[in-house]
């Protein structure tokens, strides 16, 4: 370790962003053990990409910036790049689970993007069919 | 650097690799495929901040590179997995 030359107050203001990052966490990670169902635990993983990587984020460029003596922001790369790409493997993690459940027959909502042709698989036939029935009934409803 | 820094970085690093292990504890008992992913992909991040906090308490650039090389690739890794998961295919 090499010694620096921070100050109290930085070397305060440092330790308070890091402990509540990976509080935030460790307290994410927690409830993606304890929650029940997979739609609830979609849930905790966003205190860790929001929080937990903001704050140490804010941590590393505080201490880079005390120690140049100058603003150095490169540390909140990290932050910016997992908050442009957790939103996409959210979604498309959504949609897999909805898309997977669906074909399992389990009870959830129906799909809302009524396409024309939808893709028959080998699968349980309830959930299906009444998927089915009900976008041709829509699709029947606003077709002038 | 103060015992204060050290020592909240030590607790830190320590609430990370637990974040990891818990984590770790969803991806073998994930009931289906899409909760293994979700797992991993939570494991990763914790895996950059791990990375990130080890860079603060080793005062080097070198583990900041690796940090958003982490971020990155693993973004790329879940993307790739979840949509396998979508259509049992990753490129169409």
């Amino acid at each position: 370790m090499t010694p620096t030359a921070l100050p109290f107050w930085g070397e305060v203001l440092i330790a308070i962003f890091v402990l509540t990052g990976a509080t935030f966490s460790f307290i994410g990670a927690l409830g993606l053990v304890r929650l029940k169902s997979f739609y609830a635990r979609i849930h905790p993983p966003t205190l860790t990409t929001t929080i937990g990587v903001w704050a140490l984020g804010i941590a590393t460029a505080l201490q880079s910036s005390l120690v140049e003596g100058r603003p150095v922001l490169k540390a909140m790369l990290v932050p910016i790049l997992v908050a442009v790409t957790m939103p996409v493997t959210t979604i498309f993690l959504m949609r897999a689970a909805l898309f997977r459940d669906r074909i399992a027959g389990k009870d959830v909502p129906p799909n809302l993007t009524h396409r024309s042709v939808r893709p028959v698989l080998p699968t349980s036939e309830g959930a299906l069919d009444a998927g089915h029935r009900e976008d041709a009934a829509h699709v029947r409803s606003i077709t002038p | 650097m103060s015992p204060l820094l050290t020592w909240s970085l030590r607790i830190a690093l320590l609430l990370l690799v637990a974040a990891i292990a818990l984590a770790l504890i969803r991806v073998f008992r994930g009931p289906a495929a899409q909760d293994r992913v979700m797992a991993f992909d939570n494991m990763y991040v914790s895996a950059t901040l791990a990375v990130m906090v080890l860079g603060l308490s080793y005062h080097s650039h070198s583990y900041f590179d690796a940090a958003l090389l982490m971020a990155l690739f693993g973004f790329v890794g879940s993307t790739a997995l979840a949509k396998f998961l979508l259509r049992g295919e990753v490129i169409e």
